[in-house]
């Protein structure tokens, strides 16, 4: 009987040893890691702030905007961070920066994957 | 006259039944509502997530799925983190504390040394002291110490719990002196003596007390609480209250992992701990 136990202790914490080393790989594959940068607010209302020119990007569906990351209190207690783009938000445009209304705190700048609305992301530090 | 002798046992094991379905009825209703996806969750826990108003008793599920167990068990690596960690955790301090315990519990069984006696009743003092009393005592030691936030402020206090000192004096105070004395004629020292003759004389007694440090550490709340600093930090005891208040499945699958280990514990050394409780309280 305790042969059979072990046995299938052995089994359950093999599952379980396999189930930690897929998730943490499946997380490294499937959740894109992105570079971000920090808004520069304009005002002290925190809604208008200069981003640089190369977190601009054209979306077929939305049109012109910028990716941006939202925190959130993830389920398992720590934070997380999301991908969401931002349209028809652009203030100004010049050469080197833009101006963007309503701006979190993080623009991503560049993205090792394309992106989705709401799709959790890595940030690159 | 064979239906006379049969019947009270039918009506024992009819009580027994009874008796172990009413203890076993939350394992199994958070066992069952474990394979039920979150809409019908959502639906038969509106009353308590404030969307609905009244809370249904729904023990089987419609639909049954393993969705909540892919989602915990693949999506992320949060839970298991915590998992191991704190399976780590329990073990060092059952280990470190039947190491200190039994050292401990040697010397207070086999060397009576002047003014054991007063200190074996200290440590029977403390050993009834309940956790929240001590709790600040420790954590006043602890800061001293600068161990407060780290995992060092749930393992010292756990190793070094009066409890395992205590139960291997009773256990040892049973082996008899004559072996000890055999040993000693052999060339054995207090080292050899313990490692070599006292823990395997003691094994049943020394697996009881490695299960039961490990089950009350593995389900210890308020000591991390206390002294760690970060929820990040939390060993899964902790953890479990926190995971996700909207989908209840994912709290009835981690709840139902988390009584895997204690539960193979359980079952794979059931015969020594029960013979080692015996031991410990025989006289």
């Amino acid at each position: 009987m305790k042969i059979k136990i072990l046995k299938l202790s052995l089994g359950i914490f093999f599952v379980f040893g396999f189930c930690t080393v897929t998730s943490i790989r499946a997380e490294e594959v499937l959740v894109p890691q992105v570079s971000v940068v920090q808004a520069n607010y304009q005002d002290n209302m925190l809604s208008a702030a200069n981003v640089p020119a190369s977190c601009l990007r054209t979306d077929e569906q939305w049109g012109k905007g910028v990716w941006v990351v939202q925190e959130k209190e993830s389920i398992w207690g720590g934070t997380e961070y999301q991908a969401m783009f931002l349209s028809a938000c652009i203030l100004e445009e010049h050469e080197d920066y833009i101006l963007v209304k309503d701006c979190p705190r993080f623009v991503i700048q560049d993205s090792m994957k394309p992106l989705q609305s709401g799709e959790k992301v890595r940030l690159i530090e | 006259m064979k239906r006379k002798r049969n019947l009270p046992i039918y009506v024992k094991t009819m009580c027994f039944l009874l008796l172990s379905l009413l203890i076993l009825f939350p394992v199994l209703y958070s066992f069952t509502n474990s394979f039920m996806g979150p809409e019908e969750i959502t639906e038969s826990y509106s009353g308590i997530l404030g969307i609905g108003a009244d809370m249904k008793f729904h023990m089987f599920p419609d639909h049954f799925t393993l969705a909540a167990y892919g989602n915990v068990m693949l999506d992320t690596p949060e839970y298991w983190l915590k998992f191991w960690k704190s399976l780590g955790m329990a073990g060092v301090i059952a280990i470190g504390q039947l190491l200190i315990g039994g050292m401990g519990g040697m010397a207070f069984a086999k060397y009576h040394f002047p003014g054991w006696k007063l200190l074996f009743f200290l440590f029977t003092v403390f050993l009834f002291l309940p956790v929240q009393v001590t709790l600040f005592p420790n954590f006043l030691v602890l800061s001293w110490m600068n161990l407060t936030g780290t995992w060092w402020a749930l393992l010292l206090p756990g190793i070094f719990s009066p409890f395992g000192v205590f139960l291997m004096t009773l256990i040892f105070q049973k082996i008899p002196m004559e072996i000890l004395e055999a040993a000693r004629l052999d060339g054995a020292g207090t080292l050899r003596i313990f490692v070599n003759i006292m823990l395997p004389v003691a094994k049943p007694g020394a697996i009881s007390l490695l299960i039961l440090v490990f089950v009350d550490n593995w389900n210890m709340v308020e000591q991390p609480m206390i002294l760690l600093q970060y929820p990040w930090q939390y060993p899964l005891s902790v953890f479990l209250a926190s995971v996700n208040t909207e989908n209840f499945s994912l709290q009835f699958v981690c709840g139902i992992l988390s009584l895997v280990p204690v539960t193979l514990l359980f079952l794979f050394f059931h015969e020594e701990l029960a013979e080692g409780i015996s031991i410990s309280v025989s006289r």
